[in-house]
């Protein structure tokens, strides 16, 4: 192998050779100029100017605010609804998991006594379930994990009484951490689903 | 001529062996070239020396050329000395002069010269009228002298990349550059906006998942009239994972049901086909024998694995019967590149490491040895590997796979999300 592509290789080069000695085949073009210009000059650039009437999670997020209790490695997410300030925890996973610990069951548990009591006062009321991951993996690979986790928040939320009409999910994969140390307790608490309601 | 015949069809024979097998490659047998610059007439000397450097880069990167470390200055309009040029053993010769003309471009003369042979091989004249586009001069000025050496092609090295990057949570823009990311521009700011995918080998228009809506939004954009298309909508996520060589099916990750699986989208008849129906992850999917099958990953062994199935057919193949982690594949004919952790403790090492295995053979090759080597993308040749390294930078790496060869470009501000090429 190595001497057949030592070969080929000292071919290269006395074909190079071999060439340059045929004037014939001789490239001479000096007159003629080649341009870069005309592919690049007409790129375009999109300010992401998408108008559809659905498409306001910056305005959502505005509304939105994370809080961090740093102390118990626990995060929460505030939401206002027309006034009405409701907490809920984020719910955490295990590495590479999307299934849901007892301990967390309690968590989704908690937050479903306080979305069906907003609930019962606004009928419209969305519940925005947002899947995160850790920065391991493969990048596509953890936007379906963190979509994973999310529907294992919406199975619970579902199974605990809330139309499951009512969540939509998103999968942020490793593109929203909350925390951006390189260590396991940092990683620990990317790896969650936010919950956001939407008035 | 029929040296020449000869010689160039043991070239390609030996490019034709299968890509997995080692290739050692001896150095000693490579043309040595020598590129200086002359200028006189320009007052910024700083794009003759940024354009000397990258063409230097380009030849190296090529694996066909030995680069000279001597430097013999000439004058431009002169006919080199040949006798000095060889006893410093260099085979080419390569003078540019770098000028502006009356529109203000800069315009880069080039001459080529066979040193063995006492002869001017290549004149030919380059010009661009924004500095910043310098890059795509060098590449085209390598794939010139490459193309006077009758070697394989180096042809993708003008063509653009496109890549996401991470500015910030939730954040993110789409950018085009040239493979070494010296040229970059920005095309799509504001919100998330991640895994750009061209459309077709043409790069005329791109997909990307878009986040500026309540849910994530395929959408395609026409990269120079700036058209902007809603491809398709989706619970909790949407990903265009690769797109058939005619541009008209694309494979899509999508969970329409909340279920992350794999679709194939008809572009002209707006029909999706569900193509896996498992009940965990199948994610990352990319057409492989003439787009009659998908590779991609699942969690079907409870760890990312790559996998195969046939289009219209029940049965799934396992690929890879290595490593704990493999989350990522991309394809060329019967090849595929994967990324695999070689340990699943969190706390481990944890490196990630790209393998190259032929559908053909049990044979698997490591093409990297450390850090974090993820996101591989063939060339479309498949002669060569883009992929994302991640230290506490990012950069773009490419391996030239029958070449042994392996370079880093980094990434001045933010963080590589995904590429394509």
């Amino acid at each position: 192998m190595n001497s057949i592509f030592k070969n080929a290789l000292l071919g290269m080069f006395t074909v190079g050779l071999l060439a340059g000695c045929a004037s014939k085949d001789v490239e001479y073009d000096g007159n003629s100029l080649t341009s870069v210009d005309t592919k690049i000059d007409r790129v375009a650039v999109s300010d992401d100017k998408m108008t559809n009437s659905n498409m306001d999670s910056n305005s959502i997020d505005s509304r939105n605010r994370l809080q961090k209790i740093t102390n118990e490695s626990v995060n929460s997410v505030q939401s206002d609804v027309d006034g009405k300030v409701v907490l809920l925890e984020s719910v955490h996973f295990g590495f590479d998991k999307y299934k849901l610990s007892d301990k967390m069951r309690e968590v989704t548990t908690s937050n479903y006594t306080k979305i069906d009591e907003t609930v019962q006062s606004y009928d419209g009321l969305k519940i925005k379930l947002e899947g995160n991951c850790d920065e391991w993996g493969s990048d596509e690979y953890n936007y379906a994990l963190g979509l994973k986790r999310a529907k294992a928040t919406k199975d619970a939320l579902v199974a605990d009484g809330i139309n499951a009409k009512r969540i939509v999910m998103v999968s942020y994969g490793e593109s929203n951490p909350i925390c951006t140390q390189r260590n396991a307790a940092c990683w620990k608490m990317n790896r969650r689903v936010d919950y956001r309601l939407l008035p | 001529m029929f040296k020449i015949i000869l010689f160039f069809i043991l070239f390609e024979f030996a490019f034709s062996l299968d890509a997995t097998m080692k290739i050692v490659k001896n150095k000693s047998n490579l043309p040595t070239i020598s590129v200086v610059s002359v200028n006189d007439s320009i007052k910024d000397r700083s794009i003759d020396t940024k354009l000397l450097k990258l063409i230097q880069k380009d030849l190296q990167v090529s694996g066909h050329f030995n680069d000279s470390s001597i430097t013999i200055e000439t004058e431009f309009t002169q006919i080199p000395k040949y006798k000095i040029l060889r006893n410093n053993g260099i085979d080419l010769y390569l003078v540019l002069q770098v000028k502006k003309d009356t529109k203000n471009r800069y315009i880069i003369n080039t001459k080529l010269y066979d040193v063995n042979t006492n002869n001017i091989v290549l004149n030919k004249s380059y010009a661009t009228s924004a500095y910043e586009r310098y890059p795509f001069l060098a590449h085209k000025i390598a794939i010139d002298v490459n193309k006077y050496l009758k070697a394989p092609s180096i042809g993708w090295m003008d063509k653009f990349v496109i890549f996401s990057r991470y500015l910030d949570s939730k954040t993110s823009e789409i950018v085009i550059s040239d493979y070494t990311l010296t040229y970059q521009k920005v095309v799509v700011k504001g919100g998330l906006n991640i895994f750009p995918k061209w459309a077709s080998s043409e790069q005329n228009a791109f997909y990307y998942t878009s986040y500026k809506g309540l849910v994530p939004t395929l959408m395609k954009q026409n990269l120079y009239t700036n058209k902007l298309e809603i491809i398709l909508k989706s619970d909790g996520m949407i990903i265009c994972s690769d797109v058939s060589d005619d541009g008209k099916k694309l494979v899509l990750t999508m969970a329409p049901n909340s279920q992350p699986d794999i679709y194939i989208y008809d572009t002209e008849s707006r029909i999706k086909t569900r193509i896996t129906k498992y009940s965990g992850i199948d994610v990352g999917g990319s057409f492989v024998e003439n787009d009659t099958k998908i590779v991609f990953v699942s969690d079907r062994l409870k760890y990312p694995n790559i996998f195969a199935k046939k289009i219209g057919q029940n049965g799934v193949e396992r690929m890879i019967y290595h490593g704990k982690n493999n989350s990522q594949a991309t394809t060329s004919d019967d090849y595929i590149v994967y990324s695999s952790r070689e340990t699943d403790n969190e706390f481990g090492s944890n490196v990630f490491n790209l393998y190259l295995i032929s559908t053909k053979s049990d044979y698997v090759r490591r093409l990297t040895t450390n850090g974090r080597n993820q996101f591989p993308k063939f060339s479309s040749d498949g002669e060569s590997l883009l992929f994302i390294k991640s230290t506490n930078k990012s950069y773009l790496g490419i391996i030239r796979i029958n070449y042994n060869k392996s370079f880093l470009f980094p990434l001045k501000s933010g963080k590589l999300q995904s590429i394509d090429w």
